[in-house]
């Protein structure tokens, strides 16, 4: 299996303050990775620095053994923990978005994934609820044949039936050639797909391995791990 | 970076057309004023004219000035403070594509501002050289004709030369402006005070480019002369009107080293820009 992400001791700091410290992570293709902490732990601030919009201070990491962050951003779709559409974008005008400009995106593939979301091309962003916008940015992360996809708290704020299907897609359009992170703090309802998990507190990375290693090991579920190993914070 | 011109463009279509139905209402309802006026011959400054005029010649004419900036910098605070800023940020375009399509769609946006309203005030002005019974002038439409051709074609050289004045002016300022608000967001997150330095930053920067270009302007004697012509006229009697046919023409120098300093100088500050968006800006 290829070598999709690897982080060497990445690390980010505002003034005296660090959001991340030495993160190093191997990711290979066809895994999916579930990255679990409290809120403010570093998550998002991993996921930033992976998708190009935040720069680390210090360490290094490569997508597909690509350091140029430009090409990067080529290698990644990102789906962030908020709606980054633009408001007078109906779905049909944001899937030709994606098209214009990302060359891996797959125009007939976000046209299905768009009907099994239950989304008309004419539903304009701003007059979408929560839930849709959330179905309506996976749809366009998915769209894309891209090597490490990075999704942001993905079932966040959705109902449940929504969630289900934000689940569906995940495995979906899962494939053996790349890899996905999926930051969350709602274990329960993603463990089951995960392949691989990191928990990550106050920017350290203190504990990753094998999903289904892990759970035979400790005897519990990543939830009631999560549960355990975060309670006190 | 034609892609980043198209959805910019698309992005501003709304203000685009909000603000250009405001300058033809506006600027219609003063020409209703002129035009009851005209049909009176009251030759009167009507209470209609006097509160229709300043409104319409007013919102037209400052919106064009802040859009002369706002469009130069290519609108970069949307850029930079937005959640959409995830979007146009996480795309695989280098730095100055993304604010060279969003300066060249500025312009584009800022030319349909400047030219519609170029077209609206002429047309008050072609009522007002009818209101003002100046003999040649059948009906409005040769009084229109007659202003255009004297601006457009007994005057083409210099209005060439002012438009290329002017262009350099709005890339060198729109590029500065650009350039500290991305530099100023480099520095601090919060918007309010990221902006307060940024304005800052223009002015102080803005003063020490004009103190040079005003010493390169005196040193070097480089200078494009611009000749307003005003003998041809024929029935146009504005510069009687002005100072009683004592003066035809007129020629100004325009000196020539500050704006190609400015050019210089957006440039340089276009490449920093770039660098500080690919390399700095964090969101």
């Amino acid at each position: 299996m290829a070598v999709i992400l690897e982080t060497y001791s990445l690390s980010k700091s505002y003034f005296k303050k660090s959001a991340l410290a030495g993160i190093d992570l191997k990711l290979e293709s066809g895994r999916i990775l579930g990255l679990m902490g409290p809120n403010g732990s570093g998550k998002t601030t991993l996921l930033k620095i992976l998708a190009g919009l935040l720069k680390q201070s210090a360490g290094a990491y490569t997508v597909a053994g690509e350091t140029d962050s430009n090409r990067i951003k080529g290698l990644v779709s990102f789906l962030p923990d908020r709606n980054t559409l633009y408001p007078w974008m109906t779905a049909a005008d944001a899937i030709a978005f994606y098209a214009d400009f990302f060359e891996d995106f797959d125009r007939a593939k976000a046209n299905d994934m768009l009907s099994f979301m239950k989304l008309e091309p004419t539903h304009r962003v701003k007059a979408m609820s929560k839930g849709m916008i959330e179905k309506l940015n996976l749809t366009l992360a998915f769209s894309r044949r891209a090597k490490l996809f990075l999704l942001d708290e993905p079932l966040g704020g959705v109902d449940p039936v929504a969630r289900e299907r934000i689940v569906s897609t995940i495995i979906k359009t899962w494939t053996e050639d790349s890899a996905i992170i999926i930051s969350t703090h709602l274990v329960n309802d993603v463990e089951q797909i995960f392949n691989d998990v990191a928990f990550i507190d106050e920017g350290k990375l203190i504990l990753s391995g094998d999903a289904e290693a892990l759970r035979t090991e400790r005897g519990k579920s990543i939830d009631k791990l999560y549960l355990d190993i975060f309670e006190d914070r | 970076m034609k892609e980043i011109i198209k959805y910019q463009l698309k992005a501003r279509k709304g203000a685009i057309q909000l603000l250009l139905a405001i300058f033809g209402i506006l600027n219609a309802a003063a020409w209703a004023a002129e035009i009851q006026a005209l049909a009176h011959r009251t030759n009167e400054f009507t209470p209609m004219l006097a509160f229709w005029i300043p409104i319409s010649v007013g919102v037209t004419v400052c919106t064009v000035i802040v859009m002369f900036f706002l469009c130069g910098a290519g609108h970069v605070d949307a850029l930079l403070y937005k959640d959409t800023s995830y979007l146009m940020l996480t795309i695989p375009r280098r730095g100055w594509q993304i604010l060279g399509g969003r300066f060249i769609a500025g312009l584009i946006e800022f030319l349909i501002y400047a030219v519609t309203a170029g077209v609206l005030l002429s047309i008050h002005l072609a009522i007002g050289l009818l209101m003002g019974e100046n003999p040649g002038f059948t009906n409005f439409f040769t009084a229109l004709g007659t202003s255009y051709y004297q601006v457009f074609i007994v005057n083409a050289e210099a209005v060439i030369t002012l438009t290329l004045v002017i262009l350099s002016v709005y890339a060198s300022s729109g590029i500065l402006l650009t350039t500290v608000t991305v530099a100023s967001r480099t520095l601090v997150k919060n918007r309010g005070i990221s902006t307060a330095i940024g304005v800052a930053l223009f002015v102080i920067v803005t003063n020490w480019i004009l103190k040079f270009a005003t010493f390169l302007g005196t040193t070097l004697d480089l200078a494009i002369p611009v000749r307003f012509r005003l003998e041809n006229a024929g029935p146009f009697r504005i510069a009687d009107a002005i100072h009683t046919g004592t003066i035809t023409s007129k020629t100004f120098e325009i000196p020539l080293a500050p704006f190609i300093l400015f050019l210089l100088l957006a440039a340089a500050l276009f490449a920093l820009s770039s660098w500080l968006l690919e390399k700095k800006v964090e969101l």
